[in-house]
């Protein structure tokens, strides 16, 4: 008799404590800090192997870091990165709310571009991702914006200037506020409003947001709001620039290379081919005067030759 | 005397009356003589030495907007192509009317179909 009340005691038990499991949904405030602060180290060697100790309570950094080929473990090719990136958020979806924000912004891209962009296309076959349509993915995100998530907060409201202040005064450390910290700081500096305010965003989440590491390179480069060290911002910048669609960081890295700074190779060609890269991606006006500046000295022939460098430098 | 006349005017009245069939193939032939595609080509390289990267790429729109009306959209990315200038297909992205035209840019690479794909979408 006692035997057969057993199976349904454990069955009891199990559903008791899966309940409790989805009940307090990760991630916690405490884990987001410790790993935006090894990221804004530079210390992404050590924040993977954190994330890879308690992966369902990082699956969004994991993933975030995934998706921008930050090394060591990301490795990846763009559409390789993107494609791993979306299947990594989404494993953890049901128990990191995080992740299931990082999870629908993922899929959104890849629906969007997967007949289009070939990188993505090749990087499909075999790949284990929910299947949902775009309005799916859609109502997903703004379920979680509504719930608050930090990720879907700033996904839903990018150049909602009071929204991402909110998200970087309330929740500095999520990865929701790190990038909204890095979006007002790109902002400012777009606006040719590069004072304290923009360093002070900058310096939020400079390993995190690639916006946020662009603006601090610039500021490191001229000594804006930071002490003046060339090695750091170019450094910064070689690391960004290629990473994301920051004009400081572009515009850095174009310094870099027509100064000779830090070491860099002395190189006006490569120079001239990052500018010319970067006007498309900024619209502030320091691309156009510098280009303007750099075509007085570079033959016809050299702008080609910096053109060419940056069309096959640049995803 | 009076007769030779006649002949050349008769001549004339029916090279003017089958123009609409002569025409279309005497362009056509002009069109595909290596000639032609010389003019083209010579007038997209020409581009590439302009002094500054805005007038090159005013210069590549004209000549791909040419290039494509005489030879055709995937004739004006080859040629584009074989000048090697990521201008001329930022240039070729601009003329862009549809995603028929990003097809011939991609076979040509990333960076012309990316250029392709961005100009179509801001448009």
């Amino acid at each position: 008799m006692k035997k057969a009340y057993l199976p349904y005691l454990l069955v009891l038990a199990a559903s008791v404590l899966g309940s409790s499991a989805s009940a307090q949904p990760y991630p916690l405030e405490a884990d987001d800090r410790r790993f935006a602060e090894l990221a804004n180290e530079g210390r992404y060697a050590e924040a993977y192997a954190l994330a890879e100790s308690a992966p369902e309570r990082f699956a969004h950094w994991y993933a975030y870091l995934l998706f921008h080929t930050v090394p060591p473990k990301g490795t990846y090719s763009v559409g390789e990165a993107t494609v791993r990136a979306a299947e990594h958020a989404c494993r953890y979806r049901e128990v990191n709310l995080e992740a299931a924000a990082y999870c629908y912004r993922t899929l959104a891209l890849i629906l969007r571009w997967k007949d289009q962009d070939p990188r993505i296309a090749q990087a499909l076959p075999g790949a284990k991702l929910p299947s949902l349509s775009p309005s799916e993915v859609d109502q997903g995100l703004q379920a979680l914006a509504e719930k608050g998530v930090s990720l879907a907060v700033y996904y839903r409201n990018p150049s909602k200037t009071e929204v991402l202040e909110g998200l970087v005064r309330e929740r500095p450390y999520s990865l929701g506020g790190q990038l909204a910290a890095g979006a007002l700081a790109n902002h400012l500096w777009e606006r040719g409003n590069r004072g304290g305010e923009m360093v002070r965003y900058a310096l939020l989440a400079p390993g995190v947001s690639s916006w946020a590491g662009g603006v601090l390179s610039w500021a490191e480069y001229f000594g804006q709001g930071v002490k003046q060290n060339r090695e750091a911002a170019c450094s910064r910048a070689a690391f960004w620039a290629p990473r994301s669609a920051s004009g400081p960081a572009l515009l850095t890295l174009a310094l870099c290379y027509w100064e000779g700074a830090a070491g860099f190779p002395k190189d006006p060609i490569e120079a001239y081919g990052i500018l010319w890269y970067g006007k498309d991606v900024s619209g502030a006006p320091d691309f156009r005067t510098y280009l303007a500046q750099l075509e007085k000295v570079l033959r016809p022939e050299q702008q080609m030759e910096g053109r060419r460098r940056a069309a096959n430098r640049f995803p | 005397m009076r007769r030779t006349a006649s002949r050349r005017l008769l001549l004339l009245l029916l090279a003017v009356l089958l123009a609409p069939f002569w025409v279309p193939l005497a362009r056509r032939f002009y069109q595909e003589s290596p000639l032609s595609e010389g003019r083209l080509r010579s007038a997209l390289t020409a581009c590439a030495q302009k002094p500054t990267s805005e007038a090159a790429f005013l210069c590549y729109r004209e000549a791909v907007r040419e290039a494509a009306r005489a030879k055709g959209a995937r004739w004006a990315a080859g040629a584009c192509a074989r000048v090697g200038d990521p201008l001329c297909f930022e240039a070729f992205a601009q003329e862009a009317p549809n995603d028929t035209w990003c097809a011939y840019a991609r076979e040509h690479g990333w960076f012309p179909y990316k250029a392709c794909l961005v100009a179509t979408c801001r448009k």
